[in-house]
């Protein structure tokens, strides 16, 4: 008899051990876990921004912005016509593209949207998102013109700002 | 008398059952942990690749190369979606030595703005990247070619040009000959013009630069090219090959209007050009062609580039 109850303490005794160890465990790979979700989020969001960033080149290279004949370089006219269009939401690397003109300066402290009268900066694109990280490069902003007999590239000096795009990985 | 030697303690037992339990419980949980620590790489890799093939826009340079090297063994999976301006998924999987050989490839990552033209699964350790700019009769888009397979280019005369520009670019895994018997076995073999007995076979019709435009013979199937589309369709299959050919001419048609839009605009302020109509025709054509009507398109677009090319305010 004093064997049997012997016996069912030592389960006992090991049966909260095993649960012990089992919870110890749980809780380490719970927190490995977490750590790495935090990780990918982390390196997505990395390769998120060094994208933004090369996309900055990229765009002014699309040919739906740049000039034909020079480097950074976006052509006026091909902005006006996408910011009276639009309809190249999925084309866009990146959450949002502004233009902004810096000199000549526009007059006056307001932002005045492109096509409207002395505007002063173009959107070419915005998703609509919050919270958008932007990253800017200087361009030029230039456009054909024809002047006493000559033709030549007008050229402003403009600045393309692009947001950060915020999207989750495609689930297979 | 109990013979309590041959009788198995029911701490043994207990301890022997659980422990199993547990030691189950730990190799499983440890291999579905490989197994998402893989995918997680797989992923990774596959969006690094996406930033990385961002300067291979070409630009203002008309064509550029470059070679990224695996770890290990990888498989890269590229698949095409023609839907508007479409899209290309890749995913990798990788080899392991440990658990299975191939894991399921990681998330897809999807490219919207680029074009690349692989095959739709490839298995290699180097991935050799070289693009080239598509014009029709305006500057499109970068193709991009992929490939983990090393290719031989059996060249005659008419394809000089094609030696040449191949060789400037350092493309390391395309060798150029002029007799077959100097590509070896592993190589995929491509002959161009009067050279035969190739896995893929390019007969270019172009005038002055025979291989401007043409068609590429590749598994029984043809896939007519104009341009710098050659090189996608000895790199790909023709399904991936005619996806790309429809994304690349919805983006052409969308650019025309905004091209429509810049002729409107330079008229406006005196720097005339004559070219409205044609492109107003060019974007509704192109906005309903697909790949077959490619050949068709050909002609129209020559003849608008070379009136676009004579005015004084040029619209490209």
């Amino acid at each position: 008899m004093q064997d049997m109850v012997k016996a069912q303490l030592k389960i006992q005794q090991m049966a909260f051990m095993i649960v012990a160890v089992f919870f110890f465990f749980l809780l380490i790979g719970m927190a490995y876990l977490s750590y790495q979700f935090a990780s990918v989020k982390t390196k997505y969001a990395d390769l998120q921004k060094e994208e933004a960033i090369r996309s900055l080149e990229t765009l002014t290279n699309m040919p739906e912005l740049s000039c034909s004949e020079s480097f950074l370089c976006i052509d006026e006219d091909k902005l006006y016509a996408l910011s009276v269009k639009g309809g190249y939401d999925e084309l866009w690397p990146v959450a949002s593209i502004k233009v902004y003109k810096i000199y000549p300066s526009f007059k006056g402290s307001t932002q005045v949207k492109c096509p409207d009268a002395n505007c002063n900066y173009y959107l070419v694109y915005d998703s609509g998102q919050k919270s958008v990280e932007e990253y800017a490069s200087f361009v030029s902003l230039c456009k054909k013109v024809r002047e006493g007999g000559y033709t030549y590239n007008k050229c402003e000096i403009g600045k393309l700002a692009v947001g950060v795009k915020l999207t989750a990985i495609e689930e297979e | 008398m109990i013979n309590k030697k041959a009788q198995m303690n029911f701490e043994v037992i207990f301890a022997i059952i659980v422990g199993g339990m547990i030691l189950f419980l730990a190799i499983y949980g440890a291999m579905r942990f490989s197994d998402s620590s893989r995918k997680q790489t797989d992923t990774e890799v596959a969006k690094k690749l996406s930033v990385l093939t961002n300067p291979m826009q070409a630009g203002f340079a008309e064509s550029q190369s470059s070679k990224i090297i695996f770890n290990q063994e990888t498989k890269l999976y590229n698949y095409c979606f023609a839907e508007r301006f479409g899209k290309n998924d890749i995913a990798i999987a990788t080899k392991s030595s440990v658990g299975e050989e191939w894991n399921v490839p990681g998330n897809k990552i999807a490219i919207y703005n680029k074009y690349l033209f692989s095959e739709d699964i490839q298995q290699g350790k180097e991935l050799w990247i070289f693009s080239k700019g598509f014009e029709f009769p305006y500057k499109v888009a970068d193709l991009i070619f992929l490939s983990m397979n090393r290719y031989c280019f059996v060249t005659d005369r008419s394809s000089k040009k094609i030696a040449e520009e191949v060789t400037s670019l350092k493309i390391e895994n395309i060798k150029i000959t002029e007799s077959i018997e100097n590509c070896s076995e592993e190589e995929i073999k491509v002959c161009f013009g009067t050279k035969s007995g190739c896995e893929i076979e390019v007969f270019g019709s172009g005038e002055g630069d025979a291989y401007s435009e043409g068609y590429v013979q590749k598994d029984g199937k043809r896939m007519y090219y104009y341009g710098s589309l050659m090189y996608g369709a000895i790199f790909t299959n023709k399904e991936i090959y005619d996806c790309e050919v429809q994304r690349l001419l919805y983006r052409d048609a969308r650019l025309a209007e905004i091209y429509l839009g810049k002729a409107d605009l330079m008229n406006a302020r005196g720097c005339n050009t004559n070219i409205v109509e044609d492109l107003k025709i060019l974007s509704i054509n192109l906005g309903n062609a697909s790949a077959d009507d490619f050949l068709k398109l050909k002609e129209s677009v020559k003849a608008l580039d070379k009136k676009a090319k004579t005015e004084l305010c040029r619209t490209w």
